[in-house]
């Protein structure tokens, strides 16, 4: 199994850049890499929790490199990755004097939504997900599944993400979702953050070319990316927020 | 589609609080011990703490909000003490920097043990209870609509203000009813100013109503004028309050009729939740 993979990603209009809170994995770019298992995941922090892009990549890291297939594996990928994110906060709040809303904010958690894929050399994938970062897979640049949702409608402003406190994971059964499949060579996976999943179901639904237009995206042309978002957020057809998508080419 | 604009840095939103501050609120809720004024001022120095907290990151506090409030009783002016006194209008950074106090308050928590045990915690003091003189509440209806038009007029592509207007009493400067369509009336390119109106009736016929549709059950023409000045939910609001357990119907309103404090809390919480943060 040969795997390459491409990343694209372009924070909120009107943010700086390290402000951006989705992450993925693998970091780099991969060229027709040969391998038994292949690993990648993506995460979207929560705008409204801090150190969420901390929590992101963790997330993404840790999923992308061990996929966590069901809901206690899941639970065991978290624990020491919720560890981690808790020592590290408090070390920077004790390091330095930080105003009182910065402890009371950091209590309540950061936030993520996760999705994990897995591939192997005998042509199966698995997909897990928690939250709104979705998968589409494309074979011969036409959808065959996404998930974990299906419609544009489905995306709701509120969804169940994955909690860095234990205690804010209770319905985490609930809201873990698992799907495989097979792939066959020249097979594509595009791995995306819940604004650009929402448009590039939405246009599929109205009928138009998503896929094609995404697989086409040149990964040597880095401002292309937000060249071809500009008039798509002005015109509001995807929502200003972070966007990536990894693009994952299997033969 | 109306209020659906994004509420970021360069295009906040903003709150403007409108408190009774008249005599009456010194008297208790209705059944509890506490001061009305005690209890309002609570609610909305909690709320100020909340709306702190969401704004905040590991960087410092966005302003994705303005916060004004406006008391009325034997003055109709702004109301933050400290620093923040007579400004009508405050970017969240600046209302989080500059509290007038911080105080520690007690509160119970689970020790782990099946128990309850109390735990100190910060409480920050923005507002401080007040209750002298009648109830002008034209005059600060008045008062709210020059801030919002100074406020539009900066923003006027802004998701729409959210007025929040806390009474227990009869307006003394005639009915609000005009006054409360004129703020209504006030829009930005999103939308129309929206307005909840939180009652704490001593009426002693009216029950507890949140966010009726229909005005049928209300006890008086006080409330029902009220009701009637009060905006519609919007679809995000009426999803808030149905995941805080409240049953809303399309067309309800922003109106809370006798509300203890629990629900002023659930109000506030619901009318300070446009939509997602960007």
């Amino acid at each position: 199994m040969r795997v390459t993979t491409d990343v694209f990603w372009a924070g909120k209009h009107g943010s700086q850049p390290h402000e951006y809170e989705d992450a993925y994995w693998p970091l780099h770019r991969l060229v027709e890499v040969t391998t038994d298992v292949f690993g990648c995941a993506i995460a979207d922090g929560a705008t409204e929790s801090s150190y969420s892009r901390l929590w992101a990549k963790q997330l993404s890291r840790a999923a992308g490199l061990r996929l966590p297939s069901d809901e206690a594996a899941l639970r065991e990928l978290l624990r020491p990755l919720q560890k981690q994110w808790a020592g590290y906060v408090a070390q920077r709040i004790q390091k330095q004097a930080l105003p009182w809303y910065v402890e009371e904010k950091a209590s309540s958690g950061a936030f993520a939504a996760l999705l994990s894929l897995q591939l192997d050399n005998t042509n199966n994938w698995r997909a897990v997900a928690v939250g709104d970062c979705c998968v589409a897979h494309l074979r011969k640049a036409r959808l065959c599944q996404s998930f974990p949702l299906t419609r544009a409608a489905e995306f709701t402003q509120r969804p169940y993400l994955l909690s860095s406190l234990p205690a804010r994971n209770g319905l985490l059964h609930a809201n873990l979702h698992v799907a495989d499949g097979n792939w066959q060579a020249g097979d594509v996976f595009l791995l995306m953050t819940d604004a650009l999943a929402h448009w590039s179901l939405a246009e599929a639904e109205a009928g138009a070319e998503p896929w094609q237009t995404l697989i086409c995206l040149d990964p040597d042309d880095a401002a292309g990316f937000e060249t071809w978002l500009a008039p798509l957020r002005s015109a509001r057809a995807i929502r200003n927020d972070d966007v990536t998508l990894l693009r994952v080419c299997v033969t | 589609m109306p209020y659906s604009a994004e509420i970021s840095r360069s295009n906040p939103t903003c709150f403007l609080f409108v408190v009774d501050r008249s005599g009456s609120m010194e008297d208790a809720f209705p059944n509890e011990k506490r001061r009305k004024a005690d209890g309002v001022a609570d609610a909305i120095n909690r709320l100020l703490q909340n709306l702190v907290i969401r704004c905040a990151k590991e960087e410092g506090v966005r302003d994705y909000f303005n916060v004004g409030v406006i008391g009325y009783g034997e003055k109709v002016q702004p109301a933050f003490s400290g620093l923040l006194a007579d400004r009508e209008m405050v970017p969240i950074s600046e209302i989080a920097s500059m509290p007038a106090r911080i105080e520690e308050r007690t509160k119970k928590v689970d020790d782990g043990a099946g128990g309850l045990m109390d735990q100190k915690v910060r409480f920050p003091i923005w507002f401080d209870p007040v209750y002298k003189g009648g109830t002008p509440m034209n005059q600060a209806l008045g008062l709210a609509k020059t801030v919002l038009e100074k406020w539009i007029t900066q923003y006027p592509n802004g998701f729409p203000p959210i007025v929040i207007h806390i009474t227990d009493g009869e307006s003394t400067d005639g009915s609000p009813s005009q006054a409360m369509t004129d703020l209504t009336q006030l829009a930005t390119s999103d939308g129309n100013v929206l307005l909840f109106n939180v009652h704490i009736s001593s009426n002693p016929s009216a029950h507890t109503t949140a966010f009726p549709d229909t005005p049928a059950q209300l006890p008086d023409d006080y409330a029902r004028n009220l009701f009637n000045g009060s905006s519609e939910l919007t679809p995000f609001m009426r999803a808030v309050a149905a995941d805080q357990g409240l049953t809303v119907a399309e067309g309800a309103r922003g109106f809370v009729l006798n509300a203890d404090l629990v629900l002023i809390i659930q109000a506030l919480d619901i009318g300070t939740r446009p939509s997602n943060l960007r």
